[in-house]
Order: structure tokens, then C-alpha cells, then sequence
């Protein structure tokens, strides 16, 4: 298996453009697994993760760019996690500090599981996700960017470089029913944030639909919202849990990270 | 190793079928293979319990992950590419997953071709005792129910790997894990058609087992039938996948129990329907009854009881020898029909389990003696610790609880075959050097550090003074194996009967040399002492000189073989173990209402160890064991549906974290057995039994609900509280009833 390793994002984007096959991968806790149980065989690995430009977070008039290679161990530090506090609360959940330490926020989108810990909180917060590829950058929001189990919107030649995200000034937060208490794929997993501004509440979900999905209603009618994360879930059975208790640990889930927004 | 190749294993992805023809050719074609073998082209006996299994299977498959063929190649990836390239018929067949639906006649028979098998029933375990039905026309109180038990791995965390190599002179040497290596020898030799006193088997130092590396499995046998064939060393090593498929389970078992009290809470019967889910062979697993049939029988005094046991044939992975053997499971039936009685008599459990107590001198219906028995005292000290008392029954607003259960284990080795001995050799040499040659095998579980501290303890020497030598069959005495908890019981009282031979031979010497009658002599920390006279003090070192470097001289070596003064059971009857290990522990949980999370807060334990000839690895046992129990009691199952282990890996095979361990409080409770090797019991299996139960009747007391089965996962535990399943009392007593 052939190994690309770019110095510079210009340099990806070329090889990712000469070499449609390779597989890009940046701190490897997903890609490594597929291979190790043989569910991959990319002919080619594009290994972004020397990449300085997809490094860290930045600021900007109250945007936040947090750049594709940002590890959970990052995002669950001051300053970010003052900032984006649902987002550090679900770094704190995925797997193991090493886990940690290898994840990023762009593996955990470029993966697009319906599991993702990161995609809620970030969905839930209406972040964009930024593609670029040798013919420029673009960006479009997470909600639309996430297709199916696994599967995204990611344009031929494209790379994750960063998600751009304006934190909301209310109240947020991050609940995940798991088999245990650490090292686990979430049973189901739901993120609240409380947005003043626009009259709002959003929740997102994971682990009970194709995709991490996002529900929005008005302020006023937040008691609403366990109700209509329920409707707007569509879980299975499978080894982890039932799509019934997926449900019901849904509405428990909205109901309690509501109660715990709404009270501060 | 020069020429290793090695081995990979084809295994059947069909639950049940017919293998209709098997085609290799393309497989032996592949550059860098060196053979391939089937049931077709090799020599092979039936092996097992009734003879019902065959490392490489002919006819059919029985579950997935069968053995059907195998290869070795220069390499892992040549070995998988050839498995790929081996082409298998099979014409599937009926299938049997539920081990209910097994019993029904009309079911597919999986070993129709085993005439004594009747059904699918492999073994039937069936025990009276007393007056059942009188008895429960007396009781004040009868409480039933079904408690379950699922398929679990002891997921060591080496996996199992197997070394085989045959010199030119036709010696087979296999390096295994397994800790049962003379009966192993046999076995291999038994099936494969060779000569047993041509293999010697050395078991290097172990990964893990907890029971696992007990059973010899198929690929044990295929290993050897490789080098067999290729005339070169092969290994074989299992993928962590591959342990959750085709190495040894703990088997489900489904308990229908029934306990009946009279009014003051005296136990009066117990009355259970069992079925053990065999999996598609006979492994060691099938006998686990042999222990969950004591726990029901003899923990606590039970007048009465009667037990009906099946053990059925199902197509799924089979049963093997895990840690606790048939215990977690039954004690998760028995206590918490303990509490639950002692809730339907307005009765405090505690106050049950202490009147209905074994006690020092008891012989329980099944002829078991219990010598040394420290069950009260434990269950006093978690009860006073947890605060008990005050607390149970008291904290449900706030969705905690507390829960106890208690155990009784083997703890003075199990006989299990015609001998449960073991064989020791103690010598000394020219520098004073200790050695002990052990039957006994190490596997993580500490037992060189306690054999070598009973040897330096009897002669008198340091501890860093004695070695430990337990590896290789052509080398050390004679041993059953690591199982049953016997290790430091039985092994310890070879090693200490040897070390006190020793001990007399070097006093033999003193005597001559110093010139003091014996019994002014004693041996401290390595050094000959005369009472009253310091100037003739003598290290052993130059006293075993004195001895040895003249003419005539002698070494110091002794022998000793230490068989248990036990029984084989007849009809379930007969006095299995030297010595019983008791023990209790207290749980304390949190339930979330929402979720069904359960948390588990605090773990206090108390086990009678005898003697704690090493408070720290005693400490650590119990605890190790607790972890595990903890894991059966919340999260480990091997999922299973048609027949298809779902995950068989490490993130959702749910081995407890760090976090979901917590600080677990161990007492040691030294009740001085009078046969132990000074005084000391086994414990290797206790800290796993009693977690289960307890953490399920504190889940009880925190929400009223009566858990029917482990793992206590969220979404069971939210299915209970929804339905509201309590305990089924068939009869409502009352203390004053």
C-alpha cells in the first residue's frame, strides 16, 4: 500500500486530485480499524496529518475556524471549551486519552458516522463545514454535508480542511447513553444548545438515524422538543440497543440537557 | 525458531450444515504453502466428553466457527490468502439457537450421530434431597422465578497461540498456554495417535486465562497435525477475533428456582429446573453443574432441595471453563431468592442469610465437609461496613440501594479425575540456592511468589533465596492442573510437605557439623541458629558444603506428592474439596430512572482466604475477580443472533473500564483451615461469584424492580422498570404469620 504524506495543504490537494483512490486519513482511529480487520484495502493513504493549515483554531469577528486536524484533547481544553462547551463535553466521551489524542473533528466528519461524537454538538450549533480542492474552497452546512450511514457530500478531488462555527451566547450541552461508563459507541447521543439570539432551541442526535440529525424549535415552545427529537429519530435493533429504548433514552436525554439549558 | 511456518484455520460460516465436498487444490497451488489439511487427508480420533467433538470436522459443521480446514505457509498473509483459495460445499441444515427450543423433540438433532444422546440433551444432572414437598407444605413463604445467564468470554488479554515442533527423532514438543499441560499431553497423544512419552509440553509464561486456556481446543490439535505433516515448527495464533469465535465461553445457564421458608425465616427447600445452553460440543463447560448444583444445594443449610438439570446442544459456541465455573450464575439465582424471601417474611436479609449460615463441622447433603468456615464473620463485617443496617431500604427516593450476596466455592482442590494431586521437588544446592520444582502451572495469578513464600517460610530461608521452576513436562512432577482454585491448597501443601523433608535433611547435617542436638537447632532467614550460642551460627551455604564437597557427600533434595484426603462425587454425593471458601459482598448502585443506567458505587467484600499467605496478591485476586464479576453483572455478553457471534471484539464485548470499577474494599477473614498449607484456602475464583447477585438485588432495593437476567444494561433494566417486574411470591408469609 502506497503512502502519500504532503507537507503543505496545496500539495494534498494536488495528490488528493492525482490520486482519487487514496484514502485520506488523518489521526487514523476509523481508517486504522477498517484495515486491521481487512473492511478497507485502499490501494493509497493520504496522510494528512503533518498538515500545519489543518492544525488548531482560530478567531475571527466571532467566528471560530477549527481546522479539520483539531484533536478531542484540543477541544476539550481552554479556550475552546468555554466556547464550544458541548463539543468538549462530547470530546470527553470519545474513546480512550489516547483516542483523544489521535481523533480529530475532520476524521470524525470525513467518517460521517451516525455514532460520531462531535457531529452533534456541531450540528446542533449549525457549523459549516469547509471542502477544498485544487479548484478552490467552498463551504456548505454540516446538516447538508452529512448524506447517509458513512456517506457525505465530499466532492470528487475534496478534502475536509475546517468547520466554521458562530458559538451561540445561551446556554449548551452534550448527553450519551453508552453500555458503560467510558470507551463506548453511543447508544444514542443528543446535544442541546440554547439559542437566545434567534429564539431558538436545537437539538441534534446520534446514533439514531443514517445520520446525526438536527431538530430546531422556538423558544417558547421548548418544552416541545423531546417530543419532536423522538419523531424525527429513526432507530434500529442491533447489538448495542433497541430502537425502542433508543427512543425512549432520546426523549430522556432532550428532557434532561433542556432542564439542566434552560435552568442556568 | 528456524523454518517456523505458520498455521491459519478455515471455519464454517454456517450455524448447521453438511459439508458436501472440499476442494484444496487451488490452496496447495499457492507459492510458500506447505500444507493444507482437512478431516480428509489427515488422522484424527473423536476427543472430548462422550467422544462428540473432532478437531477437523468431516461429516458437518455445528456453529460457526467449526473447524473445517487448515494451512501453513511461510507466512500469516500466504496462510489467509490460502484459506481464501480452499473451496467448501455445504448444504446447510436446520438450525437450533434457543436452548429451550433444543429440548423439543421435534427440533434438528446436532449429534444424531452419537447414539447415547437422547435428543438434544448431552447430560442430564438430576438431584433429591429430602423431603421436597413436605417441605413446602410447611413453608410460610415460597418465592420463584427464572434468572439468566448469557454467553461470556474471559477475553484473557493474550490470546491463545500454540507452538508445535517435532524433532528428527519423532519428539513432539508443543509450546501452549494451556494450564492443565499432563492431561493435555494425553489428550493430544489420545486423539492424534502418538506416543505420550514422546511429547513433552512446556507452558511458558501466560498472558491471562481466567479459565480459558483450561480446555484443549481443535486448533490445539491442528497445530501439531501441521508440523505433523510439514516436518517444520508451526504457530498459530488467534486474532482477537478469533478467541471471541473459536476458544472456550462461559456458558448460559437458565435457572427456574424456587425457595421455601418457614416463618422465622429458617430455609426449608430449594427447588430448581436447569438449563445449561451447551453450545455444540461437550467442553469443560458442560460441568459447570457440577458446581451451580453445590451453590443450590449446600449454600446456606438447605433441608431440602431438588435439582433438575439439562445440558443441551444448541448450535453456538461452546461452554468451556471460566473463572467462578457455573457459579456467577447459580449464585445470581440463589441470592436473590435469599433476599427476596426475606422481603416476602418482613424479614432483614442479613438476619436470613446468618440464620441459615454453614458453620464449621457441617456436612452438606451433598456429603461436602466443611472444616474452616468464616461465612458469618464476612457477612457481619459488610454489613456493618456498607452500613447495612440503617441504609437498605431507605434511599429508593433517591434511586440507590444496597444489595448483598454471599458464596460458597471450592477451596481445598477439586477431584475432578482419579487424582487432584501434585507433585513437588524442593532441593538446595552449593550456595544455599532453593529450587522448587512445582507441578503446578503460573498464569498471572501469583502462585510462584505464594509457592516459593510457603518453601522460604518451612525451611527458614529468604524469600529471594527460593526458586520457582513449573514449566516443562519433562522437568516437573506431576500436577491435575490450574483449576478449581487449588493452586496454593494443593500445590502449597506438596511444596511445604518437600520443604519440610529439606528442612530436616539440612538439620541432619547441623547436627553433625555444629554438634547440637536437633532440637536446639532452627534454620532463620538462610542461617543455622544454636540456641545459647551465637558463635556457632552457620550460613546454609557453607553448612550444605560442608556436606556436599567431601567424600560421600549428598545433596539436599526431597519429594512430595499431596493428593487431598477427598472424594469423587458418586450420584452427586461425596466430599469433592479439602475445603470450602466462603465470602460475602455488599453493592451499592444508583439506578438512573430514565436511562436504566446502573452505576455502581461502592463494593465492600469479605472472603474467608484461611490464610492470607500474601495479603497483597490475595487483595488483588479478589479484586481482579470483583472487576470481572462487576462485568458480568453490567455489560459482558457475546450477542448472538442466528447462531452469529454480533461483535466479536473489544468495544462491544463490554469489559468494565476503570470508571466503571470503583474503589472496591477487600477484607481478608483468616479463619486458619486446619488442611491448608498453614491454614490457607484458595480463592482464585472467589471475588468473581458473588457481583452479580449483589449488584442485583442493590438495583432491587433502589427501584422495587427484581432483575431476571445479566448484564444489567440500560436498556434491560428500562424494559423491567417499564413492565414493573417484581419478585414472584407464591406464598406471602410473615413473621408473626
Amino acid at each position: 500500500m502506497e503512502v502519500f504524506r504532503p507537507s503543505t495543504l496545496d500539495e494534498a490537494l494536488r495528490l488528493r486530485a492525482e490520486h482519487p483512490q487514496a484514502r485520506p486519513i488523518q489521526g487514523g482511529t476509523d481508517v486504522m480499524v477498517e484495515l486491521t480487520f481487512g473492511d478497507a484495502r485502499p490501494e493509497a493513504l493520504l496522510d494528512l496529518s503533518e498538515l500545519a493549515e489543518l492544525r488548531g483554531f482560530a478567531e475571527e469577528d466571532g467566528l471560530l475556524r477549527l481546522g479539520a486536524g483539531l484533536t478531542y484533547t484540543e477541544a476539550m481544553q481552554t479556550p475552546l471549551a468555554s466556547r464550544l462547551p458541548a463539543l468538549a463535553e462530547a470530546s470527553r466521551t470519545v474513546g480512550s486519552p489516547q483516542i483523544r489524542n489521535r481523533g480529530t473533528i475532520g476524521g470524525n466528519l470525513g467518517t460521517a458516522s451516525p455514532a460520531g461524537d462531535a457531529l452533534p454538538p456541531l450540528l446542533a450549533e449549525r457549523a459549516e463545514v469547509e471542502l477544498a480542492s485544487a479548484r478552490g474552497t467552498r463551504t456548505m452546512p454540516l446538516a447538508e454535508f452529512l448524506l447517509g450511514v458513512k456517506r457525505t457530500a465530499l466532492a470528487p478531488g475534496e478534502l475536509v480542511t475546517a468547520v466554521r462555527v458562530r458559538p451561540c451566547e445561551g446556554p449548551q450541552t452534550f448527553a450519551k447513553v453508552g453500555q458503560r461508563n467510558a470507551m463506548v459507541i453511543a447508544i444514542c447521543s443528543l446535544a442541546v444548545v440554547v439559542d437566545a439570539e434567534a429564539g431558538e432551541v436545537r437539538a441534534a442526535f446520534g446514533s439514531s438515524a443514517v445520520t446525526a440529525r438536527c431538530v430546531v424549535v422556538p423558544l417558547a415552545e421548548a418544552a416541545e422538543l423531546p417530543e419532536r427529537v423522538v419523531e424525527a429519530a429513526s432507530p434500529i435493533d442491533d447489538v448495542r440497543a433497541t430502537a425502542a429504548y433508543r427512543r425512549h433514552a432520546l426523549r430522556v436525554l432532550a428532557a434532561r440537557t433542556l432542564e439542566r439549558c434552560l435552568r442556568t | 525458531m528456524s523454518g517456523l511456518l505458520v498455521g491459519a484455520i478455515l471455519r464454517s460460516p454456517h450455524p448447521h450444515a453438511r459439508i458436501v465436498s472440499i476442494d484444496i487444490s487451488e490452496a496447495e497451488a499457492l507459492p510458500g504453502v506447505h500444507a493444507v489439511i482437512h478431516a480428509g487427508n489427515v488422522e484424527q480420533r473423536p476427543y472430548g466428553y462422550n467422544h462428540d467433538n473432532v478437531p477437523l470436522k468431516g461429516e458437518k459443521v455445528r456453529f460457526i466457527g467449526d473447524e473445517v480446514a487448515a494451512v501453513a505457509a511461510v507466512d500469516e498473509e500466504t496462510a489467509r490468502r490460502a484459506l481464501e483459495l480452499i473451496t467448501v460445499q455445504y448444504e446447510p441444515l436446520p438450525t437450533v439457537f434457543d436452548p429451550f427450543e433444543s429440548l423439543d423433540p421435534s427440533s434438528p438433532q446436532i449429534h444424531d450421530e452419537l447414539e447415547n444422546v437422547e435428543g438434544n440433551v448431552a447430560m442430564r444432572w438430576d438431584w433429591d434431597h429430602g423431603d421436597v414437598a413436605a417441605a413446602e407444605a410447611e413453608a410460610a413463604a415460597i418465592v420463584e422465578g427464572m434468572y439468566s445467564a448469557p454467553q461470556a468470554a474471559p477475553v484473557p488479554i493474550e490470546t491463545h497461540i500454540v507452538i508445535a515442533s517435532f524433532d528428527p527423532a519423532e519428539h513432539l514438543t508443543v509450546w501452549s498456554p494451556i494450564h492443565m499441560v499432563f492431561m493435555y499431553r494425553k489428550e493430544l497423544a489420545d486423539c492424534l495417535g502418538l506416543d505420550w512419552e514422546h511429547i513433552t509440553v512446556i507452558q511458558p509464561p501466560v498472558g491471562g486465562s481466567f479459565g480459558g486456556k483450561i480446555d484443549i481446543d481443535p486448533h490445539d490439535f491442528i497445530t501439531v497435525m501441521l508440523a505433523r505433516k510439514t516436518r517444520r515448527p508451526v504457530k498459530l495464533v488467534m486474532s482477537r477475533e478469533e478467541e471471541f469465535i473459536g476458544t472456550r465461553t462461559r456458558q448460559p445457564i437458565h435457572f427456574k428456582l424456587r425457595t421455601g421458608a418457614d416463618a422465622d425465616g429458617n430455609l426449608l427447600f430449594r427447588d430448581a429446573e436447569i438449563v445449561s445452553d451447551n453450545g455444540a460440543y461437550n467442553g469443560w463447560g458442560s460441568h459447570a453443574m457440577l458446581v451451580a448444583m453445590q451453590t443450590i444445594t449446600s449454600m446456606y443449610r438447605v433441608p431440602a432441595s431438588r435439582v433438575r438439570c439439562a445440558v443441551v446442544y444448541t448450535n453456538k459456541n461452546y461452554g468451556g471453563s471460566v473463572r467462578g465455573f457455573g457459579n456467577p450464575q447459580a449464585t445470581f439465582a440463589v441470592e436473590q431468592q435469599m433476599e427476596e424471601i426475606a422481603d416476602a417474611l418482613g424479614l432483614d436479609p442479613m438476619d436470613v442469610r446468618l440464620r441459615n449460615a454453614n458453620q464449621p463441622g457441617d456436612v452438606t447433603p451433598q456429603g461436602m465437609q466443611i472444616t474452616s468456615c468464616g461465612l458469618e464473620e464476612c457477612l457481619e463485617i459488610v454489613r456493618e461496613q456498607s452500613g447495612w443496617d440503617k441504609r437498605r431500604g431507605t434511599m429508593r427516593e433517591r434511586h440507590r440501594g444496597l444489595g448483598a450476596a454471599a458464596f460458597v466455592h471450592v477451596g481445598g482442590g477439586a477431584r475432578i479425575y482419579r487424582s487432584d494431586g501434585c507433585g513437588a521437588m524442593v532441593k538446595v544446592d552449593d550456595s544455599a540456592q532453593v529450587t522448587l520444582i512445582t507441578g503446578a502451572s503460573e498464569l498471572g495469578q501469583g502462585s510462584e511468589t505464594v509457592l516459593a513464600m510457603i518453601v522460604a517460610e518451612e525451611i527458614g530461608v529468604p524469600l529471594d533465596a527460593v526458586h520457582v521452576i513449573n514449566s516443562n513436562t519433562d522437568v516437573k512432577p506431576w500436577d491435575v492442573g490450574v483449576h478449581a482454585s487449588r493452586t496454593t491448597f494443593v500445590a502449597g501443601n506438596a511444596a511445604k510437605l518437600a520443604a519440610t523433608k529439606v528442612r530436616e535433611q539440612l538439620l541432619e547435617t547441623a547436627v553433625e557439623v555444629l554438634g547440637a542436638p536437633v532440637d536446639e537447632l532452627r534454620i532463620v532467614d538462610g542461617v543455622v541458629e544454636v540456641s545459647g550460642d551465637e558463635e556457632k551460627r552457620m550460613p546454609l551455604g557453607k553448612l550444605m558444603r560442608r556436606r556436599l564437597l567431601r567424600e560421600q557427600g549428598s545433596i539436599v533434595m526431597a519429594t512430595a506428592f499431596y493428593d487431598p484426603p477427598t472424594q469423587m462425587q458418586k450420584d452427586y454425593y461425596g466430599n469433592v474439596s479439602a475445603a470450602y471458601g466462603f465470602g460475602a459482598h455488599v453493592a451499592e448502585v444508583e439506578v438512573d430512572p430514565g436511562t436504566g443506567m446502573v452505576r455502581l458505587l461502592n463494593l465492600w467484600t469479605a472472603h474467608d482466604v484461611g490464610r492470607a499467605i500474601n495479603p497483597m496478591s490475595a487483595e488483588g485476586q479478589i479484586e481482579g475477580g470483583a472487576a470481572m464479576g462487576i462485568g458480568l453483572a453490567l455489560s459482558e455478553e457475546l450477542v448472538i443472533f442466528d447462531g452469529q457471534i454480533a461483535a466479536p471484539n473489544l468495544h462491544d464485548y463490554g469489559l468494565p473500564t476503570a470508571v466503571d470499577v470503583p474503589r472496591i474494599v477487600v477484607n481478608l477473614v483468616e479463619t486458619i483451615d486446619p488442611r491448608g498449607p498453614f491454614g490457607a484456602k484458595g480463592l482464585g475464583e472467589a471475588g468473581i461469584i458473588p457481583p452479580a447477585a449483589a449488584i442485583a438485588n442493590a438495583v432491587a432495593d433502589a427501584t422495587g424492580i427484581r432483575p431476571r437476567a445479566y448484564p444489567m444494561r440500560p436498556w434491560k433494566v428500562k424494559e423491567w422498570l417499564d413492565a414493573g417486574e417484581r419478585s414472584h411470591v407464591a406464598r406471602q408469609g410473615a413473621a408473626d404469620a
